[in-house]
């Protein structure tokens, strides 16, 4: 009861059934909704249901229950205390489980291939000597390239990054600890090989020697980004 | 009244959840599909390596594909939450229309508008599935008059329920 009248904008009804203000614009208040209540025939005193809820100020009270209520009025996470293994994954957003880790992750280096890929295939465009100089064949030339180059490289980097993701979920999962370094190497080691798997044993080895540094170096940079709280930290967990 | 969906991540970011998720379900799924083509396509004796060059050659191209449509429409979605300051259906179904035309425009303008349409029916279909499962659960959530306490019930007149 108190917790309704918290949110009421008026507090003329007491609560013991003392008499109430008559002419409070409240206790007029037609209930169709609750033909059951018969309000006509009762005492404006008592205080029905058609009474407490008229009174109540709804966008007041869905402020206060929920911040989020409106669009860019601020966030909160109200997910990530149920899987403290995947909440400090170091994204850009706090994950809720290892399908958002798989997504972001995979999502993230999907669209980056596609940006370096592009950027390759525009240097490698402007690059290309013409026979004429022309604008439209160096344009066609620009194109060429990087439609070339962006889709491949994102697609293989997409890849990579789904067997790496699916690998780090599932041994951190064993293993059972938050967040651990050297899964992350391990699971990159483990995706390298496989993305070379067909190509025989030496190209397999340098693959995964190559994505398992990389593993390495992303895990310096989270560690050096937890170390300096100010670096790169746009959303603020609720708990690190 | 705003509305705003608290299972899904906050509008720029969301741009990535989808665009992986995309790319995720575009290549295991173009995966096991390529597998099986591949190696149906493979003459005996090269099934396995017939299967495994064809998803090799195809899961990407097709995770790829996924990805950019993924993307492209979360953008729009986002752009339209942005600019209606609303989320509800019909941003996904706009967002489907013009997700399906650009896609298309390179093939001309006719193409383009077949692509639309296309799209905005898919996702106006999905949406349509999504609002009539929501009905068949609603009665899970059945508003429900309060109770009264017991000392405002016997002032009301009323018995007092057991």
């Amino acid at each position: 009861m108190s917790f309704f009248r918290s949110f009421t904008s008026s507090s003329s009804n007491s609560p013991d059934g003392a008499p109430a203000d008559t002419s409070a614009p409240v206790d007029r208040a037609p209930a169709p909704a609750q033909p059951q209540q018969q309000q006509q025939s009762q005492p404006p005193e008592i205080e029905t249901v058609g009474s407490m809820l008229s009174g109540l100020d709804f966008t007041q009270a869905s402020r206060a229950l929920s911040p989020v209520g409106q669009l860019g009025s601020g966030v909160e996470y109200i997910f990530t205390d149920d899987s403290p293994l995947h909440a400090a994954s170091g994204g850009f957003v706090p994950s809720r489980s290892w399908t958002d880790d798989l997504c972001y992750g995979t999502g993230t280096a999907y669209l980056s291939g596609l940006l370096f890929g592009g950027s390759w295939g525009f240097v490698q465009g402007m690059r290309i000597p013409l026979p004429v100089a022309s604008a439209k064949l160096r344009v066609n030339a620009v194109l060429n390239a990087m439609t070339r180059r962006g889709p491949f490289v994102a697609n293989s980097i997409g890849v990579l990054a789904l067997m790496y993701n699916s690998m780090n979920s599932a041994i951190t999962s064993q293993v059972g600890t938050a967040n651990a370094p050297a899964a992350s190497v391990m699971a990159a080691a483990s995706a390298g090989a496989l993305f070379k798997a067909t190509s025989g044993v030496r190209p397999m080895a340098i693959s995964s020697a190559m994505c398992a540094s990389v593993a390495v170096l992303w895990q310096a940079t989270k560690q050096i980004r937890e170390d300096l709280p100010f670096v790169g930290k746009i959303v603020t967990r609720s708990y690190a | 009244m705003p509305h705003h969906d608290r299972m899904r991540d906050p509008c720029p970011w969301n741009v990535l959840n989808d665009a992986g998720g995309a790319f995720a379900m575009g290549a295991i799924g173009g995966g096991m599909w390529h597998f099986v083509k591949g190696a149906r396509n493979a003459p005996r004796g090269e099934r396995f390596p017939g299967a495994i060059s064809a998803m090799k050659a195809r899961a990407p191209v097709l995770g790829g594909n996924f990805a950019v449509w993924g993307t492209l429409f979360s953008t729009f979605d986002c752009a339209f939450a942005g600019i209606r300051q609303k989320e509800d259906a019909w941003n996904s179904i706009m967002s489907g229309t013009l997700t399906g035309g650009v896609l298309a425009l390179r093939s001309g303008w006719k193409a383009a508008l077949i692509s639309a349409t296309v799209g905005g029916v898919l996702l106006g279909m999905i949406e349509g599935a999504g609002v009539v499962m929501n009905r068949m659960n609603a009665d899970a959530f059945r508003p429900q008059a309060p109770l009264l306490p017991p000392e405002l019930q016997q002032q009301a007149g009323m018995q007092p329920s057991a």
